[in-house]
């Protein structure tokens, strides 16, 4: 009797351990390390073979045959938007992953660590992370149908990522608040600013970095300019968004951040019958251009048909009538034949960064932002 | 394999296993190892492991990420502010609670339910929402700014409600609840006839309460703000937004910042010290609970004499209920009527509110999706939790099995996790083949079960141990078996833990932010997330208080839910705000 039982119970350890194996998979490797791996295991054994398959970059394709990944940065409705024109001519091809710009950076290099991007087509407005991909070799080469008909000055990237639209670093204000406008950067040093000026976390978002860097740029590749909006009790929100809404609501009174959120607040301000007290005002020293590139992340084992959907994607999005919804949303196109968003001036000053200066002192310019703004 | 730590973990088990009856116990028991295994003590392996730069694929073991802790100044800063808003928010909340409390239990004041009621709404609130409601009221285009202008024309106001300072009152706000319930409790318990005597024999009321009744709290006080100490260190929500924007950091925004800068090895270090300092203190408060020693409790609960307020009750009341309108009332109304404007913001007027809102947000496909996501993560983990708690609870109150006390050691492990920390080491254990839930919900799911595990231990282990073993042992007596004495016997028995469990789940996963901000993904967006998250450029504060308005709803709801299904013992005066 229980001779047979203790067979039974056998039968029920090994049934068991064969669970344990599918819930778990990779616990007995670790562990044994942990235990120093004195008491040796046929499991880990078993499981040895198991850790090769993360080895080497992109070696394994993350998704269907059929079905893109793109990782998008942008406001909400406006993906949206892109979404529905892209499945409609094309089916539902693609999975969009829509997050802030700040986030999607670091999903993108938390992947990369990992071993592979797990994405086909990457765009967002940063465009340090796409010199930075390209220098590791991890874009693919793609000349996009219609690059003709981008404006010469937007012609970059070497073919490895195209610029997709701009966006102006500018100063925002406060109509109600503000008596007199600021009308330079400089302005905002004064110390009738105090407390009163909003700006995004560089540590945060990948677009304040950028903008952080452009302001070192103009200050005469120093960051005087930082210290001074410090010593003025500079607030750092998290999202670029949030610095037009702060400023709207009164929170603030002026502020640094791209110049679509302004258009975007005041057009739905006007369908929803109520005023916004907001403007841009456009700074002497120029307005900070900063690109919003898009690029196929570089994939051997993508399927033909998932490498024909992403470079359709690129030549969508770069499309007369992409370029178009883009600019309803406040975006600056990079095509000839599409006119920039109502709400900015026929005339105005435009700053050029050098974004390769800016990628090759990125680390220096985010810790040189954290010296100044985190208190020590 | 975790058969094998099973059986290691537990010496003697394997002996053990060949006395057991019946196959299906050794299948339950092994289940049981293989969850506690892979679920807390893999991650928690994986966090040690990654913080001294060893990996599943190896690497060197260093001591870099601890290293850096020390030569980082950041860091000591953000301990520093750390342990500032800790003490604080323990010296203002023992205050506010403690002298709450002994107006409830001790003197004639008249209101004493609706005192409870708003304590106890005070406590139900998440914290995160508390501090968005300080943020409108205190704001510089907040209804304080407004309130002065219209009626003493101010139009200079000019302060901050961003600071260390604001993060304390407004955790304070949010815990202090916790005081008043331990203190009521603790003062019911205390015979108010020693102060009586103390007073007949010459001492004041004041000199008798505190050299009498005080003494005799101290313990209780001793233990709640031990309590409320770790509670503060581990919440995110609140320093997030009332701290990080004006640069002030700490510990868990600390982690925060260097997760987005992808510093792994600081963040394990950071993660694995902020371990330390609140494992640190549960254990101390352990230590504190089993020294009972000069507690002077009676046990037989005889009606305390009221102190009569007399002609201070006036004043007393009056202060009560202006307590009452600050903590309570006016970040309630705060948030309602910011969700009926069209845009935080702009003026009060009757052309500018709106129900739209809240239409919004019912048609908001993320939205409903996120509510859909946080319900469906909170009842799976807490279903799987409560199989676990009760399989835990039951090998540790009704067998022998050696080691019991380490499987539930194990299992209650995540309780000493500050919430982000649980996170961190998800990420990190779920990130690779070949178990890989990064990108998918389980991650979140998997990280919410070892949230509940240890609550539902809390929850069950009370209901379990206070069954008569006599019942069990008549049902096998008769000749049923060990499972089926379980099922029909302790099983009903510990259903309403079960459900509360299930109820308590539901209403974390509606309010917990690190875990899912850090781990969702695309499609896999919690409330949380929303909450956090939703404020932005095409919504304001207003679309933020909506969802806060909807999730204090169903908070209430699900309270109420918990009250019904009743006699649940809850330790401490309930966990559920365990994650904030």
């Amino acid at each position: 009797m229980s001779k047979l039982y203790a067979k039974k119970s056998y039968v029920f350890v090994v049934l068991i351990l064969l669970i344990g194996f599918i819930l778990s998979a990779c616990g007995p490797k670790e562990i044994d390390k942990e235990t120093g791996g004195n008491e040796q295991g046929i499991e880990s054994k078993e499981n040895e073979g198991g850790n090769e398959a993360t080895g080497s970059i992109q070696a394994s394709y993350h998704g269907q045959e059929g079905k893109i990944t793109v990782y998008i940065s942008g406001p909400e409705q406006m993906v949206k938007k892109l979404e529905e024109e892209f499945e409609k001519t094309r089916g539902d091809v693609a999975d969009f992953l829509h997050m802030g710009c700040g986030p999607l950076r670091q999903k993108v290099w938390t992947e990369k660590e990992a071993g592979a991007i797990q994405a086909d087509v990457v765009w967002g407005s940063d465009p340090l992370m796409y010199i930075a991909l390209a220098e590791e070799d991890l874009l693919e080469e793609y000349m996009p149908e219609g690059y003709d008909a981008i404006k010469s000055v937007y012609q970059i990237g070497d073919g490895y990522y195209t610029l997709a639209g701009e966006r102006y670093g500018v100063i925002i204000y406060n109509t109600d608040r503000v008596k007199q406008t600021p009308k330079a950067f400089e302005d905002l040093k004064d110390k009738a600013w105090d407390s009163a000026v909003i700006m995004t976390d560089a540590t945060q978002s990948s677009t304040a970095l950028a903008l952080n860097s452009a302001l070192y740029q103009m200050s005469g590749n120093n960051f005087d300019y930082q210290k001074a909006l410090f010593d003025n009790h500079l607030f750092l929100t998290k999202k670029n968004g949030e610095v037009s809404s702060k400023i709207s609501e009164g929170e603030f009174d002026a502020g640094i951040a791209p110049h679509d959120g302004v258009l975007r607040l005041k057009k739905k301000a006007k369908k929803e019958g109520y005023k916004v007290p907001i403007d841009i005002a456009w700074p002497e020293e120029g307005a900070l251009a900063i690109q919003r590139p898009i690029a196929v992340i570089k994939n051997e084992a993508r399927p033909e048909e998932n490498d024909k959907l992403s470079k359709e994607f690129v030549d969508f999005i770069i499309s007369e009538k992409v370029q178009g919804i883009t600019t309803q949303f406040g975006f600056v196109s990079i095509r000839q034949d599409v006119k920039p968003p109502a709400g900015i001036p026929e005339k105005v000053k435009i700053k050029a960064v050098d974004w390769h200066f800016a990628s090759e002192h990125e680390e220096d310019i985010r810790n040189g932002f954290k010296n100044i703004f985190k208190k020590k | 394999m975790d058969l094998k730590i099973f059986l290691r973990k537990n010496k003697g088990l394997k002996k053990h296993t060949k006395r057991l009856r019946s196959p299906l116990e050794v299948v339950i028991l092994l289940i049981l190892g293989v969850l506690i295994g892979s679920f807390i003590l893999y991650p928690f392996v994986i966090l040690v492991m990654k913080s001294f730069g060893l990996s599943l694929d190896g690497g060197a073991f260093s001591l870099e990420g601890y290293k850096r802790i020390i030569r980082d100044t950041y860091n000591y800063t953000a301990l520093r502010n750390t342990l500032y808003v800790a003490s604080g928010v323990t010296v203002l909340t023992s205050i506010l609670g403690g002298a709450l409390g002994w107006i409830v239990a001790r003197t004639d004041y008249a209101y004493k339910r609706f005192t409870k009621i708003l304590v106890f709404l005070n406590f139900i609130i998440p914290s995160y929402i508390v501090a968005i409601a300080w943020i409108e009221f205190f704001g510089r285009n907040g209804y304080l700014s407004r309130i002065l202008y219209k009626i003493f024309g101010l139009s200079n106001y000019n302060m901050r409600p961003y600071s260390l300072e604001a993060v304390i009152i407004v955790m304070s706000v949010h815990l202090y609840p916790l005081v008043f319930m331990a203190i009521t409790n603790a003062l019911r318990k205390t015979d108010s006839s020693l102060e009586d005597a103390a007073v007949i024999s010459g001492a004041s009321r004041l000199k008798a309460a505190m050299t009498i009744t005080l003494p005799l709290v101290m313990p209780s006080f001793i233990s709640i703000g031990l309590l409320i100490f770790s509670r503060t260190i581990a919440n995110f929500g609140v320093p997030a937004v009332l701290a990080l924007p004006v640069g002030e950091e700490v510990l868990t925004t600390r982690i925060y910042s260097s997760l987005t800068n992808l510093d792994f090895q600081l963040v394990t270090a950071l993660s694995i010290f902020l371990v330390m300092i609140s494992g640190g203190i549960f254990l101390l408060s352990n230590l504190l609970l089993k020294r009972k020693g000069f507690t002077m409790i009676t046990g037989h609960s005889k009606k305390p004499r009221l102190i009569e307020l007399g002609k201070h009750k006036k004043t007393l009341t009056t202060c009560v209920f202006i307590f009452h309108i600050l903590t309570t009332m006016i970040p309630l109304a705060s948030v309602l009527i910011a969700s009926f404007l069209k845009r935080w913001g702009l003026s009060l007027e009757i052309k500018h509110f709106t129900l739209n809102n809240y239409l919004l947000l019912f048609r908001h496909e993320i939205i409903i999706r996120a509510f859909g996501n946080s319900i469906f993560y909170g009842l799976t983990a807490a279903t799987i939790a409560a199989c676990v708690g009760v399989g835990v609870s039951y090998i540790s109150h009704k067998t022998n099995i050696k080691g019991k006390k380490i499987i539930e050691l194990i299992a209650s492990l995540p309780m000493a996790f500050p919430n982000i920390v649980l996170a961190v080491a998800a990420a990190l254990t779920w990130i690779k083949q070949p178990l890989k839930l990064y990108g998918t919900e389980w991650i979140i799911i998997v990280t919410y079960i070892a949230l509940f595990i240890p609550i539902s231990i809390k929850n069950i282990g009370g209901l379990m141990q206070n069954q008569d073993a006599s019942l069990e042992k008549a049902a096998r007596a008769s000749g049923a078996s060990r499972i089926k004495g379980f099922v029909d016997i302790t099983l009903p028995l510990t259903m309403p833990g079960i459900k509360s469990g299930w109820i308590l789940g539901f209403l974390i996963a509606l309010r917990e932010i690190p875990i899912s901000l850090l781990l969702y993904s695309s499609g896999k967006e919690t409330i949380g997330v929303m909450l956090f998250g939703i404020q932005s450029n095409t919504y304001g504060l207003e679309m933020t208080s909506t969802l806060a308005v909807v999730i204090i709803v169903l908070t209430v709801i699900g309270n109420i839910l918990i009250g019904k299904i009743g006699n649940v013992k809850r330790g401490g005066g309930g966990n559920h705000t365990s994650t904030s």
